[in-house]
């Protein structure tokens, strides 16, 4: 081997290799600073939308809608979702105010009535001067629609019944801490949540109080693996805790062979024994359950009885019957604001007899008619088509949610203005062509575009509503009730009801005169159409209803706790 | 200038009197009568709105006539026949009436206006339809006043002339369903959503019609005098 062939190279010899390091320094240098830089010009804007339960979706009622949204520049205006309806000439457009600074982010978790699997459900950022600065959409799939909904939080997806009993199929969707609702409406197409996993790290409070909210009011969840007992939610989800020892165990009706935790129960909670293994436990939050299962979700075969008793029965849910309305015209309004025209014209006119200047007071009263019959107009509009509101407000566990139906024939063709409380979810149908939602802080305001005669149907639901917190206790066969707007309050339990009377010296009212229970009683009418499966709910617990005492029409119904 | 002076001491007749208040007063009720009419709801395709366009079309086309022919007779108010025997030449009177019926027509149409805009706004119409529903108003009312003004000075009997007047009108207005649909027709034309073209030939028609009553008339006042 030869010096010249060794680890020195030669002049000629180097001069390749350093054109190579020239070659790859000029390309990384610039590419590095490049790099550098275009962080500093921002991404551009850019909003990211998913529906559904990790895109499994119901159709019919509401499902989560996911929106992700990215700014380079200050954005205020509106987040802006078009949901396409069933009939494609129709739109429903839902507006939630925005604002977000340069290179902010921003998450909704909405809940969107999705009735359509043929269009897309379209969401963008629009600013304030109705320029679109970002849009996306969201494409829900007619083989992504299911009777059934089971989310899943963990690792490993558990195998429920595939079929419902009422026809159609059921799925297991994957959930993420992240992707759970902010408003309890948005579970109305959940039928179970599955929760082997949770970290409640990850949850923002609106998503734990949705969650607790929808338990409450008739949610199921089922809890299995090693949820930290002292994480707040996570506790309140549990019937039982796991003790820590585990047994071996046969096959079992409920169970496939393998470990069965131990379980200790929780104050109220119940156990569910199988030739004596106690294979879960289930303890009542309000109107829904939770249950604690004793072995791994996975553990649990398709034809379980414990998936039996976790899955609701399903229901249809009805709303009341629709108001015979007939279109009113709006004669005093009208009167007023013709006749005053009318008198101020004719004054006009008298001076403009008398004197030449008189015309120019006319040429006023002319201009200021001209100038305020359009809002005469809008004002007589209005009146004409009141909302013809139904409510029924359920309070459990003293958590409130308050459901609406309301109806509004047009009498003339045009756009109506809707005025409703602050709800967490409004969904329109019935006659229009577009209908536009805007979620402000203090209120939701529904503007929708009719033809003659056409009839607006809107439902809402309202979550968290103020008030005080009524408190129902039975004692010693009778029932005790502590609240405001108590005066033709009714108390249903089993197959009786009772009126509430009031009692000398305090500030109760007691149920004691018990009689045959009327099951088309008014109030029972009422909370069928939330609660399907209101017979069962007044069979186990008092339940207390009042009609609404603040203009509304309606009941309060004040769920009793389980004896 | 002394066809302004006709215009002013009519307006001030028909307008600054008690009795052009009163008719005034009736006139202004009657529209609002006929807007309140008009903000009935729409129902089976049928829309209150062009039932009151029609009365409101009827209400001013009346009172202009009325005031025209003499029908109803404002105290201190001059007719043809009285400027006949004043030192005005013929083409200053026609003027003078014409222009006078215009202003009347105009304040008139002025109060139909609003009744007008707000039934449109109450049915979420454009303004301009308002507007064109009132030159359609004015122009038949002008054009209804030049035949008025003919008349009175034509036809010497009061009887004979209230019947050809109204009874010409009438016909002319209701008989609207028995001729078919002219779409120029004014009780057509005077509708909501009526063809621009229908509107315009429309309104011509009648200032065509008031122009020539008025031309008659200048002619009619020198024979007048010779009479006289």
């Amino acid at each position: 081997m030869s010096p010249s062939s060794g680890t020195v190279p030669t002049a000629a010899a180097r001069s390749p290799a350093r054109r190579v390091r020239y070659g790859l320094l000029a390309f990384f240098v610039p590419a590095f600073l490049l790099l550098q830089v275009w962080p500093a010009a921002g991404e551009p804007p850019s909003v990211h939308a998913a529906l559904g339960w990790d895109g499994w979706v119901r159709f019919g009622t509401w499902n989560p809608l996911t929106v992700e949204a990215e700014v380079d520049r200050p954005v205020r205006g509106w987040l802006v979702v078009d949901v396409p309806q069933e009939f494609g000439a129709q739109r429903v457009r839902l507006r939630y105010p925005l604002d977000l600074p340069q290179g902010g982010r921003g998450t909704w978790r909405l809940p969107v009535l999705v009735v359509d699997a043929r269009r897309p459900l379209r969401v963008a950022l629009v600013a304030e001067d109705g320029g679109e600065v970002a849009s996306a959409q969201a494409v829900p799939q007619a083989e992504s629609a299911v009777a059934s909904v089971v989310g899943y939080l963990g690792q490993n997806p558990p195998s429920p019944p595939t079929e419902v009993s009422s026809g159609g199929r059921r799925t297991v969707a994957r959930l993420w801490e992240e992707v759970l609702p902010e408003s309890a409406a948005a579970y109305a197409s959940l039928d179970l949540l599955v929760v082997e996993e949770l970290d409640e790290r990850r949850l923002n409070d609106a998503q734990r109080h949705a969650l607790q909210a929808w338990v409450i009011h008739g949610g199921r969840v089922v809890t299995s693996g090693w949820l930290a007992p002292t994480a707040p939610l996570s506790g309140w989800l549990s019937a039982a805790q796991h003790t820590g020892r585990v047994v071996e165990r046969p096959g079992l009706g409920s169970l496939a062979a393998g470990p069965l935790r131990e379980l200790h129960l929780l104050p109220g909670g119940r156990p569910v024994v199988e030739r004596s293994y106690v294979v879960a436990a289930w303890a009542p939050r309000g109107l829904g359950r939770v249950y604690a299962w004793a072995a791994d979700p996975q553990q649990v075969p398709p034809g379980s009885p414990l998936w039996y008793l976790a899955l609701p029965p399903t229901a249809l849910r009805e709303g009341p019957p629709e108001p015979d309305l007939r279109p009113r015209a709006p004669v005093g309004p009208a009167a007023v604001g013709l006749g005053t025209f009318a008198a101020l014209w004719l004054v006009s006119l008298a001076v403009a007899g008398r004197t030449p200047w008189g015309w120019l007071l006319a040429l006023a009263v002319l201009a200021a008619g001209v100038v305020g019959m359009p809002t005469v107009a809008h004002e007589v509009r209005q009146r004409s088509t009141a909302l013809d509101a139904t409510w029924v407000e359920v309070v459990a566990d003293g958590v409130r949610r308050a459901y609406g139906w309301g109806y509004a024939q047009a009498p003339y063709r045009g756009v109506y203005t809707h005025t409703l409380p602050r709800a967490a979810a409004v969904a329109a149908s019935g006659g229009f062509s577009e209908a536009e939602v805007t979620f402000l802080d203090d209120r939701v305001l529904v503007r929708a575009r009719q033809g003659t005669g056409e009839r607006l149907r809107l439902y809402w639901e309202v979550e968290g509503a103020a008030g005080a917190v009524p408190a129902v206790q039975p004692r010693n066969g009778s029932v005790v009730f502590r609240g405001p707007g108590t005066s033709q309050g009714v108390v249903f339990w089993g197959s009786r009801q009772a009126p509430l009377e009031k009692s000398e010296g305090s500030d109760e009212w007691v149920a004691s005169r018990w009689e045959r229970q009327e099951s088309q009683h008014p109030a029972l009418v009422s909370l069928r159409w939330v609660y399907p499966a209101a017979a069962t709910i007044v069979e186990d617990r008092p339940v207390v209803a009042l009609p609404l005492a603040d203009g509304r029409r309606g009941w309060l119904v004040v769920v009793g706790q389980l004896p | 200038m002394n066809s302004l002076a006709i215009v002013r001491g009519d307006l001030r007749a028909r307008l600054g009197t008690h009795k052009g208040l009163a008719v005034q007063a009736a006139f202004v009720a009657a529209l609002w009568l006929v807007g309140l009419l008009g903000t009935g709801p729409e129902r089976g395709g049928e829309s209150p709105m062009w039932v009151a366009s029609v009365g409101l079309l009827v209400v001013v086309v009346y009172l202009v006539t009325a005031a025209a022919g003499g029908e109803i007779a404002f105290p201190g108010e001059k007719g043809v026949l009285d400027l006949a025997a004043a030192p005005f030449s013929a083409a200053e009177i026609a003027w003078g009436k014409g222009l006078s019926n215009a202003a009347f027509a105009t304040v008139c149409t002025a109060g139909a206006w609003p009744v007008l805009l707000f039934l449109q706004a109450l049915r979420t119409g454009p303004w301009q339809e308002s507007l064109a529903q009132a030159a359609v108003l004015l122009a038949v009312s002008w054009g209804f006043g030049g035949f008025a003004t003919w008349l009175g000075v034509t036809v010497e009997s009061e009887v004979s002339r209230s019947v050809l007047l109204w009874g010409g009108i009438v016909v002319f207005l209701a008989g609207a369903g028995l001729v078919g649909s002219w779409p120029w027709h004014p009780a057509h034309a005077v509708r909501p959503l009526a063809p621009g073209w229908a509107r315009a030939t429309c309104a011509a028609s009648f200032v065509g019609l008031g122009v020539l009553s008025l031309w008659a008339v200048s002619r009619r006042i020198p024979r007048l005098r010779e009479e006289v």
